[in-house]
């Protein structure tokens, strides 16, 4: 899952968009008679429960293929895997959008450490997505160690200049939708390399991002403003060893050795991949999607082959059910999601462009857990008409529409007035793996796999016969 | 009643159930005590020694935790054996080759002689009942019904395929089989047995009865296709009489009157795996609630116990022990919640008590569903508080995602490492949360 915390360009582009007369179209109320949707839901989950063929998908993308960082071979070779998935399924319209990626190599990344007269001790770690490294130098420094943002605020600059800070910030536990811990932390300035370098901090590492207990880091994407001119090297430790280090700081000086080959090395391209089933009565789109590419380390399975397995899952279902969909049923792939998002801002300008008329957009991006509801991101009576299915989704476990935003992939096309909702799945093991070395197929079940997907086509096929 | 419904909308229950879920999620031990109980002991069937220690473990647990009174409660239980082990059958080129498989817990075995015959199919009980006596006569049954997948709720799957795990030996001897092969009730797609427990109808012959992994079921199905097949069963295992053993009990004394509210899950587990998710993840979520009314001081009204029953899998004595005891020492009981299907996300909690309390717990939903909690039509509880339902008592089960238990239940899988530390403990904050309204409404 790749959470969008830009909020400037967004709204900027939700303000032009403003100057234009909104389009209101009525909404249409159309009563079907002739389906039981009781029934059509049944068919739907037992043709997936018991024929799906998500998992095994799955397991090709993440032991065949592994990672797929952006504008790596390993990207391109799931582009072509999935383009022969869809076919294999009986898809005939699939094509290409290229976007632009840019190119981003690790490459070697150390940290060590050393207390007051000890040994260098050398500490787990991963570069932030993007960051700026050292240029292959030893880069030292003592560490300053900052747990909250009034403590940075109570800083001098001499406290913190030529030093490297240490956001030590932990997920809070207390809540229980950990994707909302996830989202404060995120958003906190506090693990900003923007705010960071702006204080002559010379670099900057954090605490990870996890529920996990263990010392396993989790990659975090790198931001700046537009126009920061001072970028400083970014990395995350494992929570042990954040924990290790809190306790060191307590009694001495520790300075830190940082070396890192990681660069940016311009742009190339990479594509979306879209693929549909043409409309029976129209051509608007109800378009799905998730994203293709992954970190470069792991084999991201829950994030976010899941969600990639399921979109095929959905258009498999289509299909095999012989169902008859009016308007057109799309997936969208989504290339560069975890550390540019050109993927998504390219198919959202490409909609606009075309002016091409969408129904509804769904996501599925947040691990391939046990499905329990939809975030609905819509005008209020779009919402309304969506609560009066509530009852044929209970009976799958589906019964939380209550959360209101849109943060994946899908997110741009809001500015288009297209409503749209993302799979709500059990957030309690998500950030154990998410953005790690752990996130492995092995850490995905069928079930709730393949429930996921049961949910995701019992929705579409409500709308495409509602909307 | 009204008043009470719009009593427990309250904020300050709102408050007391946030208060309730951070100290679990912040403090909880149940993760930690798990991995003592699951790695340090490990399975723990009745009448083995782990079992044994396991009692001694639960006791000091229980007074950590800050009950005020922890006392054993005498049971005698069934002993069973597994011992030795061995399925073999007869390849295309006259090779035996060895099966994974489990004897199915309180079977009989061969008494360590090889017993040898061909292998029948049949897909259903239907089928069985169908096929005529002398056809079955020798023979070994392999009852290879399969799993219904296409069930969302799991425990429906598993109840129906139950009926093949319970009866298969008792059908095979009816019309002279030597032994029966089931095909494990699992929902996984590996090759891992399912054991589990069956019991011998009187006057029928006591054949063995044991069980094989879906995918060494698949296989066998395609073999038999096109030709016969002999098996040869060789095991030890048995009955071996009769134990003392105990189930393990701790309370905090109520501050108003002393009537009863029970948490419990089970204490023993199958032979194989750690017994984590079935049950020790009861048993430490049921601990945590204790801890939790502890550490926040709350004043609970009548006393809180939680019991730690001893022989769930193949017998349920101690849930019968408890029942016994509590109607014989005439102890009122208010209430109480059974903890044992696995310790994954809550969903909802399952009531079986009349329309009165069924709705009176069904006014409170607004203030589980920011636990995730929100499906309280279940009319089923847990197998060891049945014998208080029987007195009249009413009783519940904590719901959690059905997903993933079945995979590993009654395995060697079932281990710590499928367990997940907040999954778990939102498991013990619901029931805290449950225990606290209750506590303070009936």
């Amino acid at each position: 899952m790749k959470k969008i915390f830009i909020i400037l360009p967004l709204f900027l582009s939700g303000f032009l968009f403003s100057q234009k007369k909104p389009l209101k179209k009525p909404v249409k109320k159309t009563t079907v008679a002739k389906f039981n949707y009781h029934d059509e839901f049944k068919r739907i989950s037992d043709e997936i429960m018991t024929n799906g063929t998500a998992y095994e998908n799955l397991g090709e993308l993440t032991k065949g293929i592994g990672p797929r960082f952006s504008a790596t071979p390993g990207y391109m070779k799931a582009v072509e895997w999935t383009e022969k998935k869809l076919k294999s399924i009986g898809i005939d319209m699939i094509w290409r959008m290229e976007a632009k990626a840019p190119v981003w190599i690790r490459g070697r990344e150390s940290l060590q450490i050393k207390a007051a007269n000890g040994d260098w001790k050398t500490i787990r770690m991963l570069s932030f997505g993007n960051s700026e490294g050292t240029g292959g130098k030893d880069l030292t420094g003592e560490i300053v160690l900052i747990n909250s943002t009034s403590e940075l605020n109570a800083m001098s600059i001499k406290q913190l200049k030529d030093k490297i800070v240490f956001v030590n910030v932990p997920m809070d536990p207390k809540i229980i939708n950990t994707s909302d811990s996830y989202l404060i932390t995120a958003k906190s300035k506090l693990i900003s390399a923007s705010v960071i370098a702006k204080t002559g901090a010379k670099a900057l590492i954090i605490r990870s991002l996890t529920t996990a207990t263990d010392d396993t880091p989790h990659a975090k994407m790198v931001y700046y403003e537009p126009d920061d001119k001072i970028r400083i090297p970014a990395l995350s430790i494992g929570v042990r060893s954040a924990d290790e280090l809190e306790q060191l700081l307590k009694n001495q000086k520790v300075t830190a050795k940082l070396n890192m080959t990681a660069q940016s090395k311009g742009d190339t391209t990479n594509p979306n991949i879209i693929a549909e089933i043409q409309g029976k009565k129209d051509s608007k789109v109800i378009v799905l999607g998730a994203q293709l590419d992954s970190w470069d380390f792991g084999e991201g399975a829950i994030d976010d082959g899941t969600g990639v397995a399921q979109c095929i899952e959905v258009l498999r279902t289509f299909k095999a059910l012989g169902i008859e969909n009016n308007h057109t049923i799309r997936v969208v792939l989504y290339a560069n999601s975890e550390n540019g998002g050109q993927g998504r801002e390219m198919y959202a300008a490409y909609v606009k462009k075309k002016d091409e008329k969408h129904v509804f957009a769904l996501g599925t991006d947040a691990g391939g857990y046990s499905p329990r509801g939809f975030s609905l991101d819509m005008p209020p009576q779009r919402r309304r008409q969506i609560f009066e299915w509530k009852n044929y989704f209970l009976p799958y476990g589906i019964y939380d529409f209550d959360q209101t935003e849109a943060i994946q992939d899908i997110s741009p096309l809001k500015k288009l007035d297209i409503p749209l909702a993302e799979l709500v799945v059990d957030t309690q093991r998500y950030f154990d793996y998410h953005h790690s070395e752990q996130d492995t197929f092995d850490k995905v079940n069928k079930r709730e796999l393949l429930l996921g997907a049961v949910a995701m086509t019992q929705l579409i096929f409500m709308i495409d016969k509602n909307w | 009643m009204l008043g009470m419904a719009v009593f427990g909308q309250s904020k300050e229950d709102s408050i007391q159930f946030s208060k309730i879920s951070t100290e679990i999620l912040n403090n909880g031990k149940g993760y930690n005590e798990l991995k003592d109980l699951t790695k340090n002991i490990g399975n723990r069937l009745s009448g083995t020694e782990a079992y044994e220690k396991s009692v001694k473990w639960a006791e000091q647990k229980l007074r950590e935790a800050g009950a005020d009174k922890v006392w054993l409660q005498e049971v005698m239980i069934p002993v069973w054996v597994r011992g030795k082990e061995s399925l073999q059958i007869k390849t295309a080129d006259g090779q035996w080759k060895k099966l994974k498989m489990l004897s199915l817990g309180n079977s009989e075995g061969t008494g360590g002689k090889d017993v040898t015959g061909e292998i029948i199919m049949v897909r259903s009980l239907e089928e069985y009942d169908r096929l005529p006596a002398d056809q079955v006569k020798d023979k070994i049954v392999f009852f290879n019904y399969p799993f219904n997948q296409s069930h969302v709720q799991t425990f429906i799957a598993y109840r129906e395929a139950g009926a093949y795990r319970r009866s298969a030996a008792n059908l095979t001897a009816q019309k002279g089989g030597k032994f029966a092969i089931i095909r494990s009730l699992s929902s996984a797609f590996d090759d891992v047995p399912h054991t589990g427990n069956m019991r011998y109808d009187d006057n029928v012959s006591k054949v063995p009865a044991v069980t094989i992994g879906n995918t060494t079921a698949d296989e066998l199905e395609t073999m038999l296709k096109n030709k016969k097949i002999t098996a040869k069963l060789n095991s030890n295992c048995g009955m071996k009489g009769e134990k003392l053993s105990h189930s393990v009990i701790g309370e905090i004394t109520g501050k108003k009157d002393q009537s009863v509210i029970v948490a419990g899950g089970h204490l023993d587990s199958w032979d194989v795996g750690e017994g984590a998710h079935d049950d020790g993840a009861g048993i430490v979520q049921s601990i945590e609630v204790l801890r939790t009314f502890k550490n926040l001081g709350i004043k609970n009204n009548h006393t809180i116990r939680v019991v730690c029953f001893a022989n769930e899998e193949n017998g349920t004595k101690g849930g019968k022990q408890y029942g016994k005891t509590a109607k014989e020492s005439n102890e009122k009981h208010l209430f109480a919640i059974e903890t044992d299907a696995g310790g994954f996300s809550p969903r909802g909690i399952s009531l079986e008590m009349d329309d009165r309390n069924r709705n009176q717990i069904k006014s409170w939903v607004n203030l589980f569903l920011p636990y995730g909690v929100y499906n309280f039509e279940g009319k089923y509880s847990g197998s060891d508080i049945a014998p208080l339902h029987e007195m009249g008592v009413p009783t519940a089960e904590l719901v959690p995602d059905p997903q993933r238990y079945f995979d590993i239940h009654h395995t060697e899988e079932d281990t710590f490492e499928k367990v997940n530390r907040r999954e778990l403990l939102l498991g013990a904050a619901v029931m805290t949360q449950l225990i606290y309204m209750i506590d303070k409404n009936w």
